[in-house]
């Protein structure tokens, strides 16, 4: 979709998100049966969305009207990498409590450099001894110094 | 008085004493200028620490990572865009664009200069006028924090700039986010939709965090690191303090009125740093001649947000020390670490204990010198930060946040939070939305329904009354006005560019 | 995912305690004690002076852990779903019978092993501005029948002042304006800014503010007048027939091996009479006491039924307001 329309897009989600907000805070049982309940501020605040996505919505509008907007080029985005950025912190704190904080950082650290690194200064053995050392030396610190327990995981 | 301050003087300039300053300043930068771990945590940690110590040492190394922490997070904000703590956030609007220019010297000058200057104001308000401070801080009751959080809210409108439709909706996502956990007054679960871990609702930190730092990562995977722009990062020379005479003179009226905020903020139990640096960022911005200018890197905005976060230290402790009541999540921390101690906070613990607090008064002014001198020596070092490449520091900074994450409630979910806020923050900035303004709504949107609510009850159900008390009068009024100042320079900042564009 | 592997190190961790290993060598490692609560307020206080000594006794570090949020559901909860090693405890007060009671949580302590009662806390006053009309409780219940909803008293809702006011009313038949203010902290500054005119608190809290003149105590919620604040008639004197004493215990998850759980009594028996304990813990006018868990559990069944008989009140209690409103 060229980026002309993202605004039309928006506009909608944001009335979207005030319709639902609505519709939630229908659900929430309150004690308190006065007029200024738990749902009074969520209703205001879906009201206000509601109007704002309109907004949004009409300036999305006026903007596909326009001329196609010139997207700028820094190099190409690599969406692939933020993809797999994103399954690897999901991975990081899936694992965190299972495997153990020494074990999951150490991991993480590793991927997510080779992620990020450019192509051509890839180094394996860097990246695996800062990840290991970091992980040590944060590990200890909080655990032992601060006794700030970090899940142990297996090696616990 | 004098007396006092010789006895706390006594006390306080120990060699044990200094030390511990100088280790709690220096521990306190640590955590303050990594994202993720904040001065709060680092309080929290070390007071175990303090066990074997005599009250007013433990006193000087917690004063040392209040001042080192509140301060150390404009470091990270300035040179990496991801603010250190909360009380930091409004600083990397200004103060990255200047890094980012070529002009980090003098961003980092300018955001250590104005927080030893706004910690200092804050000692003074401290020592001189605390009892009428806490007095005045005892009138606020709910219709006066609730209109505060309205007027403060406006500061949405002033930072979204030009797109002010979207930057109300972020603000309003950032309430309705809020809205999420146990509701007040009636503690009923709201949007939890039965998952327990949502009970407590989203906390700021992890919020910030992923907004930050996690949204910074994503957005580094996606494009090709720049490597040019660390060059000019590092670059910079640092000629004296980094800023010149006549531009000091010129933020004067803003260095008062950003410590004013701050000490303002400070004294109300409830509010901290966090809330002062944006709300003064933005007051500033509003009341500039040229607000346009915010966000490009002027040194307005990083004198704005330092000068209040740091001058909120002072005046937290306000409340700390005659009422017994913190004024922020840090002096919460450490009236606990008092009354480890023995000591009780209160009216009479200037009676019973005043060379204690005298004592900590000294090494709040000891430690404020301290962080100076190690912040401005230490900015080499800071810079050589940046010749580590991004892709080895921000996974290092990730992890980091982890911990401060799971930190918090000792718990995992808060690190699934961060990734959640962090993916809001990356979707955000691909449609064009600002994300700034969401900060303001989850910290402010909690503060404005409470009172409200609690206001009602107080009342019976009439709202007129809020309208009968003058403070409240005043800042209702202060809101009316921003907001009215704010729909017409937009409407204004709309015909210019329709004036341009045809 | 996250759940099933939790289990299986739990159970893991649960046979190799069984064996007696475990108990043999406990503690040998660091002991988390959650507080679900804030850290600075009395009950997060009275653990990290207890953990003080336990940690010399047993050896080992008594880490406190806050664990805030949910009216204190988070923390028990977390708890209850942690490993039953004997390296995470709760400690708690009544408050957790509340949370049941309101259907906060669908569990209660019997759903945790029991190590015992560590604290008592019979200092639960009712305060008024030392400037105010009400010299004692029976002042206050005149000026509340001759002003129903209009008397201002303070509380945290859901909480466990919030509970001693509904019986309050309960049992003298006035009607407050109860309203919602926060935490101890907030208690103090409502009633110091003239916010409401009565709140329900701790004494260890407000003694400086009693001392000084600022605030007046008019009424102590125990069985019988408390040592440390003698002055202080009970409401039971006063013609008020209740009586909520605030007691902390040590829960541990279900399933901890009993080995460990008497290893850790032993050592709070023994902490508890500690004189400088008794001395630490009298500063903030509250007690060391030693209840073993047998004991334990006979004194919070009856509590806890003595709670439950005010559970319609609590979940009735925005109802009531409104029509007395009309």
């Amino acid at each position: 979709m060229n980026r002309k329309y993202w605004d039309i897009a928006s506009g909608l989600g944001v009335i979207a998100l005030g319709v639902a907000l609505i519709s939630a805070s229908t659900h929430i049982k309150s004690l308190d049966v006065s007029r200024f309940g738990s749902g009074f501020f969520p209703a205001i605040v879906a009201i206000l969305f509601m109007i704002l996505g309109l907004v949004i919505f009409v300036g999305g509008i006026k903007q596909a009207r326009g001329p196609d907007q010139k997207v700028e080029k820094d190099g190409k985005p690599r969406m692939w990498a933020v993809f797999a950025t994103f399954v690897l912190m999901a991975a990081y704190a899936t694992f965190l409590p299972s495997i153990g904080f020494l074990i999951s950082t150490a991991l993480y650290l590793f991927i997510q450099m080779l992620l990020l690194v450019p192509n051509d200064r890839r180094n394996f053995l860097v990246f695996g001894i800062i990840s290991i050392v970091t992980s040590v030396v944060v590990y200890y610190t909080f655990v032992e110094v601060f006794q700030l327990m970090l899940p142990a995981g297996i090696l616990g | 008085m004098l007396e006092m301050f010789a006895a706390g003087f006594q006390a306080a300039f120990t060699l044990h004493s200094v030390l511990m300053i100088v280790l709690g300043v220096f521990i306190g930068i640590i955590f303050g200028c990594i994202p993720g771990l904040t001065t709060t945590m680092a309080v929290a940690l070390c007071i175990p620490l303090t066990f074997g110590m005599p009250p007013t040492v433990a006193m000087s190394l917690l004063m040392g990572l209040y001042v080192g922490g509140t301060s150390g997070g404009l470091i990270s904000a300035i040179l990496i865009n991801i603010p250190g703590t909360p009380a930091s956030v409004a600083t990397c609007w200004d103060g990255h664009p200047l890094a980012a220019r070529g002009e980090a010297g003098k961003a980092l000058g300018v955001g250590v200069f104005y927080s030893f200057l706004g910690t200092l104001f804050s000692i003074a308000a401290l020592v001189f006028i605390a009892p009428p401070l806490a007095d005045f801080a005892l009138q606020f009751w709910p219709s006066e924090y609730f209109a505060l959080a309205l007027f403060s809210l406006t500061m949405v409108g002033t930072l979204a700039g030009k797109q002010l439709a979207k930057g109300i909706a972020v603000g309003l996502l950032g309430m309705a986010l809020a809205f999420v956990g146990t509701a007040p007054i009636d503690a009923i679960p709201r949007f939890t939709f039965g998952f327990h871990e949502l009970d407590g609702g989203f906390d700021i930190l992890p919020a910030l965090i992923g907004l930050f730092a996690v949204a910074e990562i994503l957005n580094v995977a996606e494009k090709d690191v720049e490597l040019k722009k660390s060059e000019v990062l590092m670059s910079f020379k640092m000629k004296g303090l980094g800023f010149s005479m006549k531009e000091f003179v010129g933020q004067t009226w803003n260095m008062i009125r950003s410590a004013l905020i701050g000490i303002g903020i400070g004294i109300l139990p409830g509010i901290g740093a966090g809330t002062s640096n944006i709300v003064s960022y933005g007051v500033a911005k509003s009341q500039s001649k040229h607000p346009e200018k915010f966000g490009t890197g002027i040194i307005d905005g990083v004198v704005a947000s330092e000068t209040a976060s740091c001058s909120t230290i002072g005046g937290a402790i306000v409340p700390l020390l005659t009422l017994g009541i913190p004024g922020d999540t840090v002096t919460a921390m450490i009236l606990g670490g008092l009354m480890i101690h023995g000591l009780q906070p209160g009216p009479l613990l200037f009676i019973q204990n005043g060379p204690v607090v005298y004592g900590i008064f000294i090494a709040l002014l000891i430690a404020n010198f301290v962080m100076l001198a190690m912040e401005f020596f230490g900015i080499r070092i800071f810079a050589r930060l940046l010749s580590v490449p991004k892709y080895i520091l921000l996974p290092i900074i990730f992890a980091l946040c982890a911990v401060g994450a799971f930190g918090l409630n000792n718990r995992v979910f808060d690190v699934w939070v961060v990734l959640f806020f962090g993916v809001l923050g990356y979707v955000l900035q691909k449609l064009k939305f600002p994300t700034s303004p969401i900060i303001l709504g989850i910290i402010l949107g909690p503060m404005a329904e409470t009172n409200f609510r609690r206001g009602l009850q107080m009342t019976n159900g009439d709202f007129l009354q809020f309208f009968t008390r003058p403070i409240t009068d005043v800042f209702l009024l202060a809101t009316v006005l921003m907001i009215v100042l704010t729909g017409l320079s937009h409407i204004r900042d709309k015909k210019k560019e329709v004036a341009a564009g045809a | 995912m996250k759940g099933f592997s939790k289990k299986l190190v739990a159970l893991a961790l649960g046979a190799i305690a069984l064996t007696g290993l475990g108990a043999q060598a406990y503690p040998d490692k660091a002991i988390q004690v959650v507080v679900p609560a804030g850290a600075g307020g009395d009950t997060d206080v009275n653990c990290r002076i207890v953990g003080k000594y336990l940690e010399k006794e047993l050896g080992q570090p008594i880490v406190v852990v806050n664990v805030n949020g949910g009216g204190g559901t988070l923390g028990s909860r977390k708890v209850k779903d942690s490993a039953p090693d004997g390296y995470t405890a709760l400690f708690y007060h009544p408050s957790m019978f509340l949370n049941q009671m309101m259907g906060l949580v669908d569990y209660g302590f019997s759903d945790f092993e029991n190590a015992g009662i560590a604290v008592m806390d019979n200092t639960n006053i009712f305060v008024v501005s030392a400037s105010s009309p009400y010299k004692n409780l029976q002042d206050l219940i005149k000026a509340a029948k001759a002003n129903p909803g209009k008397i201002k008293f303070a509380t945290e809702t859901g909480g466990f002042t919030h509970l001693q006011i509904l019986a309050f009313q309960a049992e003298t038949g006035v009607q407050f304006n109860i309203v919602d203010v926060g935490a101890a902290a907030q208690k103090i500054v409502a009633l110091l800014g003239r916010q409401v005119d009565a709140i329900g608190i701790s004494y260890g809290i407000i003694k400086d503010y009693v001392t000084s003149n600022k605030f007046r105590v008019i009424g102590v919620e125990s069985d019988a007048r408390n040592p440390l604040i003698p002055e202080v008639a009970t409401f039971k004197e006063q013609g008020v027939n209740i009586s909520f004493p605030k007691f902390f215990y040590y829960l541990f998850p279900k399933g901890t091996p009993q080995a460990v759980i008497n290893k850790f009594d032993a050592a709070l028996a023994k902490v508890a009479a500690d004189p400088a304990l008794k001395a630490e813990l009298n500063k903030f006018m509250v007690d060391p006491v030693y209840i073993a868990p047998a004991e334990a559990i006979k004194y919070m069944n009856a509590q806890q039924a003595t709670y439950f008989n005010y559970k319609d009140l609590i979940l009735n209690a925005k109802t009531t307001k409104e029509e007395v409103k009309k």
